[in-house]
C-alpha cells in the first residue's frame, strides 16, 4: 500500500485558529517533514489533531465518545469567545494513487458537540457510516501507535511490551492487521459459514431428534390406545356377564317377588310384635304400680258414703250446739228478767216480768232440757279428716285407662300374630333369607351394570382424545424435514476450511512475527553504539520481547537500551503493518541521549517509510542540527510560534 | 297367739283363700301377694261382704299385721272409720275380709272379668 499525507488543515483546534493547509508532501529522497516547536506551543495539539481527524480519538485506544466529550478543551478559546462554535481538522492524502480528502468537524451547540466526518475519494463521497471502515482499511486504528508515535511513550514502551496486556496488544495488532486481512476475513467468513452450517446441522439434528420424539410419542399413543381398547373390551365382557347373571336372578326373583314382599312384611310384623310386647310389659307394670298405691280404691264409694254421713252428723251436731246455746241464752235472759235485772249483752233494763215472762221461762227451760239430752256429742271433725285421707278417687279411673290401652295393645298383637302366622304358612317352603339374598343380588348386579356402563361411556372420549393427539403428531411429523446428510458434509467442509485458514494464518502470523523480529533486530543493531555485543531482538511466541547478547542469551539493558529496543520494535512493526505508509512522530528523540539521537535520525527515521513527519523541540533537535543530520532528506520544515505571545494563538511558518 | 278379746297380730288366709290369692297374683296383676291381700280387704269392704260369713278358722299366717302388712295403719283405719266388724279387733276383721275378698275376686277373674271391670263395678 502506498499512502502519503499531502496536507493538513486546522480550524479552531487548540491554539490553531486557522491553518488552511500545512503542506506535508515529500519525495522519496526527501521523506522527512520537520515541525519545530518548543514545549507548550502546540506540537502535541497538532499531533492529536491528526489522530482525531483520522479516528475521532485524541489519544491511542481512546473511545470516540470520550474524545468527543473532551473536545471542548480543544476548541480555540479566542474563536469560542468570538462566538465561533466549529472545530475542524482536514487532511488530504493519497493511497494507492487515489486522492483522499478527509474532514472531521465538531459543532458545539451546547452539551456534547456534534461530530461529522466527510471523506471523499476523488469525486466520490464515502457514506458517513463507511468512513471509519475505509480509514481502517488504509490505516487501522489498532496500529496507529506505530505510525502516530508519541515519543513520550517511548520511556515505558519496553516495559509495557513485557506486560501481558501489551503483549496481547502486539499480538492482536499482528493477528488482526499485519498483512493478513484477506485471510482473516476469509477465516471469519469460513467460520461464519461453518457456524451457520453447524446451526443448520444442529437444527437438522434437532429435527431428527424431534422426529424421533414425535415417533416415540406416536408409539406411546398407539400403546395407550391398545390399552384403552383392551380395557373397554374387558369391561364389555364383564358387563355382558353381569347382564346374564342379572337375567338369571330376575328369573328366579320373578317367581318369588311376592314372597319377598311377604318376607319383608314378616320382618315388619315381628318387629311390631316385639314392640307390642314391650308396650304390654310397660302397661302391666304401670297397672301393678297403681294397685300397689291404690289398693283402697275399691272401698272409695263406701268411704264417700261414710264421709257424707259423718259430715251430716257433724252438721247436725253443730246445729244442735247452736240451738242449745241460743236456748241457754234465752233462759238466762228470762231468768234475769224475772229477777228484774239488766240485759247481759246491752246492759239495758229489762221490762218487768209478768205471767207471760214466767211462762216463757218455763218453756225455754223445757226446751233447754230437751236439747240438752242430745247435745252431749259435738261434731267429730277428726273422723271426717280420717275418712277424707282414706279416699282414693283417681286410681280406678287411671287403672281403667291403662286397661283400655292394654286391651288395644293385646288386640293389635293378636291381629299381628294372626297375620304373621298366615305369612309363615305361605313362606314355610321358602327361605326368607334366600329371598332377601336374591333381592340383594339383584340390587348389586344393577349397581355393577350401571358402573360398567358409566365406565364404558368414558372410553369414546378417551379414544377420541388419543386420535386427536395422533393426528396432531402426524401433522407435526409431516412438517418436520427429513434428515439432511448434506448438512453434515457442509458443516464438516467449512470447519475444515476454517481450520485450514486458521493454520495458514498461524503460519503467516509466525512468519510475520519472525519478520518483525528480524527487522527489529536489524534496526537495533544499526541504532546501538556497540552492535557487536548484541545478536538482536527476540520476540517470543508469546510476544515477550527480549534483548539477546552476542551469544544469543537474553540480557538486561539500560534505559537507553530499552528505548532503542522499543524504537526498533516500533519501527519493525510499522514497516510490517504499514508498508510504504507515513509515520508521524511527536518528540521521538526527547528521551534519547544525544549520541543516539543522530543515529535514530539518520538510520531509524528513514527506514520507517516513505514519509516521516517529526514534531521536535529544540532540546531534542535544533533547526541547525536537523539540517546537519538530515540534510537533503528534509522535504518540508516548519516552525510553530506565537505571533502575539498568546498561548491560545499559534501559527506555523515554513522555515525551509 | 292373741288372747280372747285381743286383736290378732298375725293374719293370713285359709288354703282356699291362698289358692284364690294365687289366682289374683297370676299373670302379674299384682306386684306382690301383699298388694293382692290388701286389695282383697278393700274389695270386701266395697262389696259389703260380712266378715261373720268368713270361715271361722283354718287361717294360715302370712303376714305380721301391725308390724308389716299394715305398718302405716291404713287397714285398721279403714276398718275403723267404716265400722266394719269388731271395732276392738280390726286385724281379725281384716283377715276375714281378705279371705272373703280374694275368694270373690278370684271367682270373678276366672269368670273372664278383668280387674278393671271389678274395680269399676264395686266403686259404683
Amino acid at each position: 500500500m502506498s499512502l502519503r499525507f499531502e496536507s493538513v488543515g486546522l480550524k479552531n483546534f487548540g491554539p490553531y485558529r486557522q491553518i488552511d493547509s500545512l503542506n506535508l508532501e515529500t519525495q522519496p529522497d526527501a521523506p522527512v517533514v520537520l515541525i519545530h516547536g518548543e514545549n507548550t506551543l502546540g506540537k502535541t495539539r497538532l499531533f492529536r489533531a491528526l489522530r482525531w481527524c483520522l479516528y475521532g480519538s485524541l489519544i491511542p485506544q481512546q473511545p470516540v465518545p470520550i474524545a468527543t466529550q473532551q473536545l471542548q478543551q480543544y476548541l480555540n478559546r479566542p474563536a469560542a469567545n468570538d462566538g465561533e462554535n466549529v472545530l475542524e481538522v482536514s487532511m488530504r492524502f493519497t493511497a494507492n494513487d487515489q486522492p483522499y480528502s478527509l474532514v472531521r468537524r465538531a459543532t458545539f451547540d451546547g452539551g456534547t458537540p456534534r461530530v461529522t466526518t466527510d471523506l471523499r475519494i476523488g469525486p466520490t463521497v464515502v457514506q458517513q457510516a463507511a468512513v471509519e471502515a475505509e480509514i481502517g482499511r488504509l490505516l487501522h486504528p489498532q496500529i496507529s501507535e506505530f505510525f502516530l508515535f508519541d515519543g513520550e511513550l517511548l520511556k515505558d514502551f519496553y516495559d509495557r511490551l513485557n506486560t501481558d496486556r501489551e503483549r496481547d496488544f502486539i499480538r492482536e495488532s499482528i493477528d488482526t492487521v499485519l498483512g493478513i486481512p484477506a485471510l482473516q476475513l476469509a477465516e471469519r467468513d469460513a467460520s461464519e459459514l461453518a457456524t451457520d452450517a453447524l446451526q443448520r446441522q444442529t437444527k437438522a439434528i434437532r429435527n431428527v431428534n424431534e422426529r424421533d420424539r414425535v415417533n416415540r410419542q406416536l408409539r406411546e399413543l398407539t400403546n395407550e390406545q391398545k390399552s384403552v381398547e383392551k380395557d373397554r373390551q374387558e369391561i364389555q365382557e364383564a358387563l355382558h356377564r353381569a347382564e346374564v347373571q342379572l337375567r338369571e336372578v330376575k328369573e328366579q326373583f320373578g317367581a318369588v317377588a311376592e314372597l319377598q314382599a311377604d318376607a319383608r312384611e314378616q320382618e315388619t310384623l315381628e318387629a311390631s310384635i316385639e314392640g307390642g310386647k314391650q308396650e304390654e310389659t310397660r302397661l302391666r307394670a304401670d297397672m301393678r304400680q297403681l294397685l300397689t298405691g291404690g289398693w283402697r280404691a275399691p272401698a272409695t264409694m263406701k268411704l264417700l258414703e261414710a264421709l257424707k254421713r259423718v259430715q251430716a252428723q257433724n252438721n247436725a251436731a253443730q246445729d244442735r250446739q247452736q240451738a242449745v246455746q241460743e236456748a241457754r241464752v234465752r233462759v238466762d235472759v228470762l231468768q234475769e228478767q224475772m229477777r228484774g235485772g239488766n240485759c247481759m249483752t246491752c246492759h239495758q233494763s229489762l221490762p218487768p216480768p209478768d205471767e207471760s215472762t214466767r211462762r216463757q221461762l218455763e218453756d225455754a227451760e223445757e226446751k233447754l232440757r230437751n236439747l240438752g239430752e242430745g247435745s252431749a256429742n259435738g261434731p267429730d271433725l277428726t273422723l271426717e279428716r280420717r275418712i277424707n285421707a282414706l279416699i282414693d278417687q283417681t286410681t280406678v279411673e287411671r287403672y281403667q285407662e291403662k286397661q283400655e290401652q292394654l286391651n288395644a295393645v293385646l288386640s293389635a298383637q293378636f291381629d299381628r300374630s294372626r297375620r304373621l302366622n298366615a305369612l309363615k304358612d305361605r313362606l314355610k317352603d321358602n327361605d326368607a333369607a334366600a329371598i332377601r339374598s336374591l333381592g340383594d343380588q339383584q340390587e348389586r348386579l344393577d349397581g355393577v351394570i350401571d358402573s360398567y356402563e358409566q365406565r364404558l361411556k368414558t372410553f369414546p372420549p378417551r379414544l377420541a382424545d388419543i386420535a386427536t393427539k395422533q393426528q396432531r403428531l402426524a401433522r407435526s411429523l409431516d412438517r418436520l424435514p427429513g434428515t439432511q446428510p448434506a448438512l453434515a458434509l457442509e458443516s464438516a467442509f467449512f470447519a475444515y476450511v476454517r481450520t485450514l485458514l486458521s493454520r495458514t494464518i498461524e503460519r503467516y502470523q509466525e512468519r510475520t512475527r519472525d519478520e518483525v523480529q528480524t527487522t527489529a533486530s536489524s534496526m537495533f543493531i544499526r541504532l546501538v553504539r556497540d552492535p557487536q555485543g548484541y545478536r538482536g531482538v527476540r520476540i517470543g511466541r508469546d510476544y515477550r520481547v527480549e534483548l539477546l547478547g552476542q551469544h544469543g542469551q537474553p540480557i538486561e539493558t539500560s534505559e537507553g537500551g530499552k528505548q532503542l529496543v522499543a524504537l526498533s520494535l516500533i519501527g519493525a512493526l510499522k514497516q510490517a503493518a504499514v508498508r510504504g505508509g507515513p509515520v508521524v512522530l511527536d518528540s521521538p528523540l526527547a528521551r534519547l541521549d544525544l549520541e543516539h539521537r543522530a543515529n535514530v535520525l539518520q538510520t531509524w527515521v528513514p527506514s520507517l517509510g516513505n514519509q516521516a513527519v517529526l514534531l521536535v523541540q529544540s532540546g531534542e533537535l535544533t533547526e541547525s542540527d536537523a539540517r546537519d543530520i538530515l540534510g537533503s532528506r528534509i522535504g518540508q520544515e516548519y516552525r510553530i510560534y506565537r505571533p502575539n505571545n498568546d498561548p491560545d494563538e499559534a501559527q506555523i511558518e515554513r522555515t525551509q | 297367739m292373741a288372747q280372747l278379746g285381743e286383736d290378732k297380730r298375725q293374719i293370713g288366709l285359709t288354703s282356699a283363700g291362698q289358692t284364690a290369692l294365687e289366682v289374683l297374683v297370676a299373670d302379674g296383676r299384682f306386684a306382690t301377694e301383699t298388694d293382692a291381700y290388701k286389695f282383697g280387704i278393700s274389695y270386701a269392704i266395697a262389696a259389703g261382704l260380712d266378715p261373720d260369713e268368713a270361715p271361722p278358722g283354718g287361717y294360715n299366717t302370712k303376714f305380721n299385721a301391725g308390724g308389716g302388712l299394715d305398718i302405716d295403719g291404713v287397714i285398721r283405719d279403714l276398718i275403723d272409720v267404716l265400722s266394719v266388724g269388731d271395732p276392738a279387733r280390726p286385724y281379725a276383721t281384716a283377715e276375714k275380709l281378705a279371705e272373703l275378698g280374694v275368694t270373690a275376686i278370684a271367682r270373678r277373674l276366672e269368670g273372664s272379668e278383668s280387674l278393671a271391670d271389678i274395680m269399676v263395678d264395686v266403686s259404683r
